[in-house]
C-alpha cells in the first residue's frame, strides 16, 4: 500500500466517512485498517512507552473528548443562568464564567467555564496536529476550527486588559478618572517623617485581596491597621444623636448588580506604646463605601486619613458634561431616546461629541457608553459606562471566521446534497 | 398510476406545454385566486359591517394616543376588545361598533359579555353564574363588585412572582373592569344630569339649567361658570337661614359640580391633541376639563363630540359623520400641523387581518397536505402547495405593511417573532419541496407555519403589537441584522424538530423503506444545520450590537446564554454523528431536544425577569412552555417504547444463527 494510500484510510478511518457519501466502512475494512496501521514501519520502531504517551496525547484530540467539554459547558451555562436569577450576574460569572473550579453543594468540585474552555482548546490543539485532508469539503470546517481557536486565544488575552468603570456627570461638571464600583480599594493617605522629613503616601489596596485580621503597616508612620471584618455589602446604623456618626456595620444580602454593593470594613489602628500589641488609638473604627470623606488619625507627626474608594481608572483626557436630554414617547414614561454631548479635551483632542444609546464614543482603546441618567433638583445627571479594551475586535475577527466557515462548509454541504439528489432523480 | 404513499415521491413537473400549464400555471392560478379571495372578502366584510347597524367608517379613523403610538380609534378598539373578552368582534359586531357604543350609550351594553375569565375558581368565588363561553358581561361583574375589590386588595399584597394564578386572574379583572368603566364614561361630561336640574322658578336663572325637558350635562353647567362664580360669591354673604330656594339649589349643583370635578383626571382616551410649551400633549375629553375649564365647553373638539353623541343616540348618520369630520379637523387645527400618523394603512391592515387568514389558508393546506400523504390526487397535492404559497403571500403583505406602518424592521417583539418565525418555517418548507424532499417539505411549510401563526395570537392578546420601541431597540441596522438572523434560526432548529418527528414515525411505519428514511434524515440535518448557521450569525450579531450599546460583546446575560446553548446543543448533536455515537434516530431525537431549547431562549428565558433583555420580560407562555415540553417527552417516551418493544419482537421473530 502506497503512503499516499494509507494516509487516505487512516483519515477516512479517523473522520469516518462524510454523512451521505457512498463510501460505508464496513467491518472487514476495518480490520485492514488495523492489520495496517499494526504493520507500519514506524509503528514498529515505537517502544510501548511511546506508544502509550502517543495514544494518551492523540485521545487529548479526540472528537468524544470535544463532545464531553461541550456537554459540561452545556451544563455550566444552564446551572449559571438559573444561579443569576437569584445572585445576579456579577456572582454568576465569579462563580461559574470566570471561574476554573465550582462547588457543588460547596463540597465537591466540579470544572467551571476555564477549566473547560482551557480543555477544549489543547483539544482542539492537539487535533490540529493530526493530518486530515485539505479539500473543499473540508476546508469550511478548518476555517471554523480556525475561528474557534481564535476566539478562545483572543478572549483569554482581551479578559487582561478589558477594564470596565462608569463616570456620572451633572451638567457642566468634568472628569480626568473614571471608577469601577464594582472594585472598591482600602485607600490610606500617610504623612510620617522619614529622615527626618516629613514623608507623604497614599496605599491602595484591593478590597477583593484583603482578609480579616490582616495587619497592614503604613510606613512611613508607625501606625498599624487591623482588619477585624470585611462585609462585600453592607448596612450602617447611625447614632441616634449625631446622626452623622456610625455606631455600627451589618452585613447585608449581596446585590445582583455588584456596582450596587456598598462594602464596609470594621478596623482598628494602633500605634507603638507599651504592651505587645501597642496603644490602642480608637478600638473599633468603621469605613463605609457609602462615605466619601476619610477618616482622619493622628499620633505625633503621624497623620493616616482611611477611606474607602471605587478603582479609579485615569483617562488621558478630560470630558465635560456640556448637556443632557432625554425625549420620551408622548403621554408615556418609556425613553425615547438620551444622550449626553460631552466636550473632550486632551493632548491631541478637542472636539464636542454626543454619546446616545447605541451610538457610542470612540477614542483609541476607550469606548464611552450612554448608559442612565437620572435627575436631581430639576437638572439631569448622567452615567456614561467607559470601557479600555485594546483588543476590542478580537471577537469581532473571530466570529467572523466562523461565519465565514459556517457559510462555506453550509453551501459545499448543501451543493453537494442537491447533487446527490440529483444524480438519484434521474437514477 | 401507482399509489402514493407517505413515501412517494411527487410526479415532477413535466416539461412539456401541457405538464407546464398543470404544474406551473395552474398553482400560480390557484393562490392568486385565493390571495384575491381572502382580500375580496375582508373588504366586502369591512363593507358590510359598515352597513349593519351604523356606520363608524369615519369614526374608526380618528386618531387616537396609546402607548406612545399615534393610531386609529378601529386599533384602539380591536386592542381593547382583545384585551377584555379575547376576541376582535363581538356579537358580530365589529370593535369599534362596540366602542362607539361605550363612548356614547354606555349602558346599552351592559349586558353584553365582554369580559372572559379563564379561570373557574375566580367564577365560583365572585358567585358569578357560570358561563360556558367563559365570558361574562358587565351587570354581571359590577354585582360583584365589592367581592372583587376584596380579593384584589388581598392579591395586590403578594409579590408579582409569587402570586398564584387565580390572584393573576383577579388583578386581570379587577384592571380590565376598572379600564371599562373609565371608558364608559369618556363621554359623561356630555350626559344630561337630572342632579344638574334647578327645578325652582328664578329670575336670573340661566335657561339650560331650569329646562324641564332636557337636563344640562357638566359641560353646559360649566359654559355657565361666571353664573355660578358671581352668585356663589354673592351667596356667601347672606345668612344661612335668609337663603331662596334658588340659592339652596345653586349651592347644591356648585357642590355636586365641585365633587365632580375633583375626580377628574387625564385617563384615557387621549383623542385631543393639543400643543403646550411647543410639546406635543394628548388629552382626553376629561383631561381638557382639567386643563381649560373656562374654556373647554367651546372648544371645537368638545363641541364635535358632543354633537357625535347627540347623533349617535338619534341615530343621524349624516350629522355624525359630519361631527367626526369636524372633530379630525379641529385635531389638526390644535396641532398646527398634519398628525403623524397617517390611518389609512393600519385600516387596510386592520381589515385585512393578515395573520388570521394566513393560518386558516395554512390549517386548510395542511389537511391537504395530510391528505395527499394517502391519496393518488394530484390535485389534493396541489392545492396543500397552493395554500401554502398563498399563505406565504398574505402572510408576506401582513409583515410588508407593519413595515411601512411603523416604519422599522420586521421583528421588534416577540409577536412578531412568532409572525416572523412562521414565515419563514413556510420558506424552509417551500426549499425542502423545491430540492424534492417531499413530503416533508409540505407538510413543514403548513403545520409548522399554522402553529407558530396560532400562538402568535397568544401574545397579541397582551396589548398593541405595533409598539413603539425602546430607546435601546432604537438601532435601525442592528435591529434588523440580529433579529431577523436569530429568528432565522431559531425557523431552522424549530424546523429541524418537526422533521424530527417526521423521521420518528417513519422509523416505527416505514422502517423498511431505507430510501424514505435517508431522504428525511437529510432533511433533518440539513434544516438544523442552517437554524445552527443563522443561531451563530445572530449570536454574533448580537455580540457586536451589544458592544455598541453596553460596552461588551458578551456578558453571561440569560438571553445570550440561550442562544449559547442551542449552539453548544447543535455541535453536541453534529459531534455526536461525526464520531458515530449517535446515527439518524439519535441525530432526529437531538433536532427534537434543540426545538425544546430553542423555545426556552425564546420565551422561558424572558420568564426569568433577569438580564439586560428587559424589553422582552413577559409573564405569559410559561404554560405554552410546560405543554410543549411534556409533549416532546410524550412522544419522545412513546417512540422509544414502540422502538423497543418492535425490536424485541424482531429479535424475537429472527432465527437464532448458527454458530
Amino acid at each position: 500500500m502506497s503512503a499516499q494510500r494509507r494516509r487516505s484510510v487512516v483519515n477516512r478511518a479517523r473522520t469516518g466517512p462524510e454523512p451521505g457519501s457512498k463510501y460505508i466502512r464496513t467491518k472487514g475494512q476495518n480490520k485492514n485498517y488495523h492489520a495496517t496501521r499494526r504493520s507500519t514501519k514506524h509503528d514498529l520502531d515505537m517502544t510501548i512507552p511511546t506508544k502509550k504517551i502517543r495514544s494518551v496525547i492523540m485521545s487529548l484530540g479526540s472528537l468524544h473528548l470535544t463532545v464531553a467539554a461541550i456537554m459540561v459547558l452545556a451544563v455550566l451555562v444552564i446551572w449559571g443562568t438559573f444561579y443569576q436569577v437569584d445572585n445576579g450576574i456579577y456572582a454568576a460569572q465569579e462563580r461559574f464564567f470566570t471561574a476554573w473550579i465550582t462547588m457543588i453543594a460547596g463540597i465537591i468540585p466540579f470544572p467551571a467555564v476555564k477549566t473547560v474552555v482551557s480543555v477544549l482548546s489543547l483539544n482542539l490543539l492537539v487535533a490540529a496536529f493530526r493530518k486530515r485532508p485539505l479539500n473543499i469539503n473540508t476546508f469550511g470546517l478548518i476555517v471554523i476550527h480556525i475561528g474557534v481557536a481564535v476566539l478562545i486565544a483572543g478572549t483569554a488575552i482581551a479578559s487582561n486588559y478589558n477594564k470596565e468603570s462608569a463616570v456620572i456627570l451633572a451638567q457642566g461638571q468634568s472628569a480626568s478618572e473614571t471608577n469601577n464600583f464594582a472594585s472598591w480599594q482600602f485607600v490610606a493617605s500617610v504623612t510620617g517623617r522619614e529622615n527626618g522629613a516629613a514623608s507623604s503616601k497614599v496605599y491602595r489596596f484591593d478590597l477583593k485581596k484583603l482578609r480579616q485580621g490582616q495587619r497592614i503597616k503604613l510606613p512611613p508612620t508607625s501606625i498599624k491597621v487591623t482588619l477585624q471584618n470585611i462585609y462585600k455589602n453592607c448596612a450602617v446604623k447611625l447614632d441616634t444623636a449625631d446622626r452623622q456618626a456610625i455606631t455600627a456595620l451589618h452585613p447585608i444580602k449581596l446585590s445582583t448588580d455588584e456596582g450596587r454593593n456598598t462594602p464596609g470594613i470594621i478596623y482598628s489602628v494602633a500605634a507603638p506604646g507599651n504592651g505587645n500589641k501597642g496603644e490602642q488609638l480608637n478600638k473599633v473604627n468603621f469605613l463605609y463605601s457609602g462615605v466619601v470623606d476619610p477618616t482622619p488619625f493622628y499620633y505625633g507627626h503621624d497623620t493616616i486619613m482611611l477611606s474607602l474608594e471605587p478603582e479609579p481608572m485615569p483617562l488621558p483626557f478630560k470630558v465635560t458634561l456640556l448637556k443632557f436630554s432625554a425625549a420620551w414617547h408622548p403621554g408615556t414614561d418609556k425613553a425615547k431616546s438620551f444622550e449626553s454631548r460631552l466636550r473632550v479635551l486632551g493632548k491631541n483632542v478637542d472636539r464636542e461629541v454626543v454619546v446616545e444609546m447605541n451610538r457610542p464614543f470612540r477614542y483609541k482603546s476607550y469606548t464611552f457608553y450612554q448608559m442612565g441618567y437620572s435627575e436631581q433638583d430639576g437638572g439631569y445627571t448622567t452615567t456614561l459606562a467607559v470601557v479600555k479594551n485594546p483588543l476590542r475586535y478580537m471577537p469581532y475577527i473571530a466570529s467572523l471566521i466562523i461565519v465565514a466557515g459556517l457559510f462555506l462548509h453550509f453551501i459545499v454541504k448543501m451543493w453537494r446534497n442537491v447533487y446527490y439528489t440529483g444524480q438519484k432523480g434521474r437514477q | 398510476m401507482n399509489r402514493i404513499s407517505l413515501h412517494s415521491i411527487r410526479p415532477q413537473s413535466g416539461c412539456t406545454i401541457t405538464g407546464w400549464t398543470y404544474g406551473v400555471l395552474r398553482p400560480t392560478i390557484t393562490i392568486a385566486a385565493m390571495v384575491v379571495a381572502v382580500m375580496l372578502a375582508n373588504v366586502c366584510e369591512a363593507s358590510d359591517r359598515a352597513f349593519d347597524t351604523f356606520s363608524t367608517k369615519e369614526f374608526r379613523s380618528i386618531t387616537i394616543l396609546e402607548n406612545g403610538r399615534q393610531k386609529p380609534l378601529d386599533t384602539y378598539a380591536r386592542n381593547k376588545l382583545l384585551q377584555f373578552s379575547g376576541r376582535q368582534r363581538l356579537n358580530r359586531s365589529s370593535a369599534v361598533n362596540w366602542l362607539a357604543q361605550l363612548f356614547f350609550n354606555p349602558s346599552a351594553g351592559d349586558f353584553d359579555k365582554v369580559f372572559i375569565i379563564n379561570d373557574p375558581d375566580v367564577v365560583r368565588s365572585l358567585g358569578v353564574a357560570a358561563s360556558k363561553k367563559r365570558r361574562y358581561s358587565y351587570a354581571e361583574l359590577s354585582r360583584a363588585a365589592q367581592t372583587v375589590q376584596k380579593y384584589y386588595d388581598s392579591a395586590i399584597k403578594t409579590d408579582h412572582k409569587n402570586s398564584s394564578g387565580f390572584e393573576r386572574e383577579i388583578v386581570r379583572i379587577y384592571s380590565n373592569l376598572i379600564e371599562y368603566r373609565t371608558l364608559a364614561s369618556a363621554m359623561s361630561f356630555a350626559v344630561p344630569n337630572a342632579e344638574f336640574h334647578i327645578d325652582v322658578a328664578g329670575e336670573n336663572l340661566p335657561a339650560v339649567l331650569t329646562d324641564p325637558d332636557l337636563f344640562p350635562s357638566f359641560i353646559e353647567l360649566l359654559a355657565e361658570r361666571s353664573f355660578f362664580v358671581d352668585n356663589m360669591t354673592r351667596i356667601q354673604n347672606i345668612p344661612a337661614d335668609s337663603l331662596s330656594e334658588a340659592d339652596q339649589a345653586i349651592i347644591q349643583v356648585t357642590r355636586r359640580m365641585f365633587m365632580i370635578d375633583g375626580t377628574i383626571s387625564n385617563t384615557d382616551p387621549h383623542i385631543i391633541p393639543l400643543v403646550k410649551n411647543g410639546s406635543e400633549i394628548w388629552m382626553s375629553p376629561w383631561g381638557l376639563i382639567a386643563e381649560q375649564r373656562a374654556t373647554c365647553a367651546t372648544h371645537p373638539s368638545m363641541v364635535a363630540l358632543k354633537t357625535m353623541r347627540e347623533a349617535y343616540l338619534s341615530a343621524d348618520q349624516s350629522k355624525f359623520d359630519s361631527s367626526v369630520d369636524a372633530f379630525k379637523s379641529s385635531a389638526r387645527v390644535s396641532m398646527g400641523r398634519p398628525l403623524s400618523s397617517n390611518p389609512t394603512l393600519e385600516l387596510i391592515y386592520n381589515d385585512l387581518n393578515p395573520f388570521f387568514y394566513s393560518k386558516i389558508i395554512l390549517g386548510l393546506a395542511a389537511l391537504f397536505a395530510l391528505v395527499a400523504l394517502f391519496s393518488t390526487s394530484r390535485a389534493v397535492y396541489l392545492t396543500g402547495v397552493s395554500g401554502a404559497a398563498a399563505a406565504w403571500v398574505i402572510c408576506s403583505v401582513g409583515i410588508v405593511l407593519r413595515m411601512l406602518i411603523m416604519h422599522h424592521p420586521p421583528v421588534t417583539n416577540l409577536y412578531e417573532t412568532f409572525i416572523f418565525v412562521a414565515w419563514s418555517t413556510i420558506l424552509i418548507g417551500a426549499t425542502l419541496e423545491f430540492m424534492r424532499l417531499r413530503p416533508v417539505g409540505l407538510l413543514t411549510a403548513t403545520l409548522t407555519g399554522f402553529i407558530f401563526l396560532h400562538v402568535s395570537g397568544r401574545y397579541a392578546a397582551d396589548g398593541d403589537t405595533l409598539g413603539m420601541l425602546a430607546a435601546v431597540l432604537n438601532s435601525g441596522f442592528w435591529l434588523t441584522t440580529h433579529i431577523i438572523t436569530i429568528a432565522l434560526g431559531y425557523a431552522g432548529c424549530l424546523g429541524a424538530a418537526f422533521i424530527g418527528h417526521i423521521y420518528l414515525v417513519q422509523r416505527i411505519t416505514s422502517s423498511a423503506n431505507k430510501q424514505l428514511l435517508n431522504k428525511t434524515s437529510r432533511s433533518v440535518y440539513g434544516v438544523l444545520a442552517f437554524g445552527m448557521l443563522f443561531t451563530v450569525i445572530g449570536t454574533v450579531t448580537g455580540g457586536m450590537w451589544a458592544d455598541q450599546a453596553w460596552g461588551r460583546f458578551w456578558g453571561w446575560d440569560p438571553k445570550e446564554n440561550g442562544a449559547l446553548l442551542i449552539i453548544l446543543w447543535c455541535l453536541i448533536v453534529f459531534h455526536f454523528r461525526l464520531t458515530r455515537a449517535i446515527a439518524d434516530t439519535g441525530f432526529a431525537i437531538g433536532a427534537i431536544i434543540s426545538g425544546v431549547l430553542v423555545m426556552y431562549t425564546w420565551i422561558g428565558v424572558n420568564l426569568l425577569g433577569t438580564g439586560l433583555h428587559s424589553y422582552g420580560f413577559t409573564a405569559s407562555g410559561a404554560s405554552l412552555l410546560v405543554g410543549y415540553t411534556a409533549f416532546e417527552a410524550l412522544f419522545l417516551s412513546i417512540f422509544t417504547i414502540v422502538l423497543a418493544a418492535r425490536r424485541k419482537k424482531n429479535a424475537k421473530a429472527k432465527p437464532p444463527s448458527q454458530t
